[in-house]
């Protein structure tokens, strides 16, 4: 039994609830903590030093996936070479065991962060989707779609969770981001179209979505059997503001409520539970504790 | 022509709000603690044309000594509203 925790798009400059969120997820005794992206408003020094007090001043059970935010201070490279300066910066200061996010100097651009974690029997996949608000994944770099087949192959089942930012499926004020759907599409076999991956999660709407399985073709229509497709999790509710669910593909359940947390208990090696747990609507107290909103069983 | 009218709430926060060519106010966001990052995600709903043509207004801030006693507690959410009066 493993436990992970996510939550995303809360932290930086001036955000007052991921320190509250963090403090209450190390009172879980995590497994890993992973956060889903963004150090408002354009992760620049500053908002690093933000964020790490917002920690706690500690990263030693943390990884990051980029968001679009992270992203905002960068260098001048084009795209696939381009890099989030302080991003890097930041974590580069922290390499494992100091964080649980390492940096790879060899790749080029976003894969430099692209990385997986084996615990509890359970792929966790974390990818970097940082500039897919204007850019297409891989960003023209063909050696990241070669390494996520590898990682999606080189071990049997789909037990396997993908980590990113930015979601195919969303409902909210940014709703679904086409461009990663060919990050979405090369998550299923490109012979037989099965899924090869259990569950997405990523952040970039504030607010909470749960897709239940959906296909390669058309993931916006509707469900399908869970040997055809793959649940969908948004939360990037960890903070900064709520977004309503106006644009993009409706959700089987939805919450724009609440700041959550989620926590996804990888129970063996063919169940999990994903639960969402929020903090209310309003900036939590210190020490508040959270109400279970849902719970989702994937069962393999 | 839509407009997306950023400003500032009788919460003390920040929203956005998205007013469609027959006048109607429908609230995107809310509860921003400042309104640059308001402003750059309404640049981006225009540009990728999920509001084509949208005209950005943004309203004024408080009074800093007038914001920190705006700020209501507890929370709820604002309605829609535009950002000049």
């Amino acid at each position: 039994m493993a436990g992970i925790y996510w939550f995303a798009d809360g932290a930086g400059k001036v955000e007052a609830t991921s320190i509250t969120l963090i403090r209450w997820i190390r009172s879980q005794t995590p497994d890993l903590v992973v956060y889903g992206g963004d150090v408002y408003n354009n992760g620049t020094p500053a908002e690093f030093d933000a964020f790490f007090n917002q920690m706690d001043r500690n990263v030693s059970d943390l990884c990051e996936v980029a968001g679009n935010h992270d992203w905002n201070t960068h260098s001048g490279a084009d795209l696939p070479d381009r890099v989030p300066t302080q991003y890097e910066a930041f974590w580069r200061r922290f390499p494992p065991p100091l964080s649980q996010q390492p940096i790879n100097v060899a790749a080029r651009g976003g894969a430099r962060y692209d990385h997986v974690k084996d615990i509890g029997g359970w792929r966790l996949i974390f990818v970097d989707t940082g500039p897919c608000r204007k850019k297409e994944w891989p960003m023209a770099d063909e050696t990241r779609r070669t390494w996520l087949r590898r990682v999606l192959t080189e071990t049997p089942g789909r037990a396997k969770i993908v980590f990113a930012h930015h979601s195919r499926l969303s409902k909210g004020k940014h709703g679904d981001v086409d461009k990663v759907d060919s990050l979405w599409r090369d998550l299923f076999d490109p012979v037989t179209s099965a899924p090869l991956v259990a569950l997405t999660v990523s952040g970039h709407d504030h607010n909470v979505s749960w897709y239940r399985p959906r296909p390669k073709n058309n993931p916006g229509k509707g469900a399908v059997p869970i040997a055809q497709g793959i649940f969908v999790h948004v939360n990037g509710a960890g903070g900064s503001g709520h977004d309503e669910p106006f644009f993009g593909s409706s959700p089987d359940w939805k919450d724009a409520d609440n700041h959550c947390v989620t926590r996804i208990t990888l129970i063996s090696p063919t169940a999990a539970d994903v639960s969402v747990l929020g903090f209310g609507e309003d900036v939590p107290a210190p020490g508040a504790t959270p109400a279970l909103l849902n719970r989702f069983e994937l069962r393999l | 022509m839509p407009r997306l009218h950023i400003s500032q709430d009788e919460t003390g926060y920040w929203q956005l709000s998205l007013e469609d060519d027959d006048g109607k106010l429908s609230l995107l966001s809310h509860q921003f603690p400042s309104p640059e990052h308001l402003i750059e995600d309404a640049r981006e709903l225009v540009a990728e044309g999920k509001v084509p043509g949208g005209v950005i207004v943004i309203g004024p801030a408080a009074p800093s000594d007038a914001r920190a006693r705006a700020i209501r507690k507890p929370y709820t959410k604002p309605a829609p509203q535009k950002a000049l009066k």
